[in-house]
């Protein structure tokens, strides 16, 4: 899909209007899917992880881009359910327009907390390791600069957080 | 940006040189614009059928039989007033090559089947003049 005909179809404050509705209406109902489909649960299992399988006809209801209803505290339910993040916040046109075009799986149904946590732990092993797979032909990172963007990083965070320089032995510490 | 598909729109090359499913989304189908703008981007984004985590299925998309069969649809209703868009699944490429409103028992759309097959093979025939990429 265009970006360019998209944006330009916003200049009508009707498919403004339009657009906000339908992030809330089809975009919250294919996220329920999607991470429903992403953590193998059916509907029943979902029900009975948000209090009880008398909730399963509201999943049923809350995957229907037609439902629309939503309230903050059933996304709040569903994010705890899911394990996943929750963002409800007033953005420029141009953010919704990105979340329309620029979409990819890991978006539409976000990693749950366990998964994230993962994908962080690895990265930074991968960086401690040295093997980070970062482009060679665009980033001439020798093993000593990446020590050395490591160790500042660290004194950095270590600075931030205790307010205080920190001390050689201290950055020891934090690379032994 | 990973896209799993690309919707492709019918262009009339032959008569009103027109994007017919965009002229048709400005026109009578405006109240559903935004919806099918929204869906189409997270299809298009989504795994296929046959992965756990598609969606591609009801109540996002319906696989049509009988007369239609072969054919998607997507759905939005207005009121009492039900706005449907037509197209073929080909590997990762969907041509939409039609639309339909439903209103009081009586639906409509404006070619039939075999209009609708014959738009598909030129839009895969001759890419350059029967089709564009889908405009919101």
């Amino acid at each position: 899909m265009k970006r360019e005909q998209l944006w330009e179809s916003l200049h009508d404050p009707e498919l403004r209007k339009q657009l906000i509705d339908e992030h809330i209406n089809v975009g919250i109902a294919f996220q329920i899917r999607s991470l429903r489909n992403r953590q193998n649960l059916t509907q029943a299992m979902l029900a009975e992880k948000l209090g009880g399988k008398k909730k399963q006809p509201l999943v049923a209801e809350w995957e229907d881009p037609n439902y629309g209803k939503y309230t903050l505290g059933t996304l709040k339910e569903l994010a705890k359910a899911f394990d996943v993040g929750l963002l409800v916040r007033f953005v420029p046109f141009s953010t919704m327009v990105d979340w329309t075009i620029d979409l990819n799986k890991d978006v539409i149904a976000p990693p749950s907390f366990s998964e994230d946590q993962y994908h962080i732990t690895t990265e930074m092993s991968s960086i401690l390791k040295g093997t980070l797979d970062v482009d060679a032909n665009k980033v001439n990172f020798t093993s000593s600069a990446r020590q050395e963007s490591i160790q500042t990083s660290s004194s950095f965070l270590y600075s931030s957080y205790f307010d205080a320089p920190a001390k050689e032995s201290d950055k020891e510490l934090v690379h032994a | 940006m990973s896209s799993e598909f690309t919707f492709y729109d019918y262009v009339d090359a032959d008569r009103s040189g027109a994007n017919l499913i965009n002229r048709w989304l400005k026109g009578d189908g405006k109240p559903a614009r935004m919806h099918f703008a929204t869906t189409i981007g997270l299809l298009e984004a989504s795994h296929p059928r046959g992965f756990n985590d598609s969606v591609w299925g009801r109540p996002y998309v319906r696989f049509m039989d009988e007369d239609w069969d072969g054919f998607i649809e997507l759905r939005k209703e207005v009121g009492n007033v039900q706005y449907r868009l037509l197209g073929k699944v080909l590997d990762r490429h969907v041509f939409l090559v039609t639309w339909g409103v439903h209103k009081t028992q009586n639906y409509k759309t404006d070619i039939t089947p075999q209009t609708a097959s014959d738009r598909v093979n030129q839009m895969i025939r001759d890419p350059a003049r029967y089709r564009r990429e889908h405009e919101a």
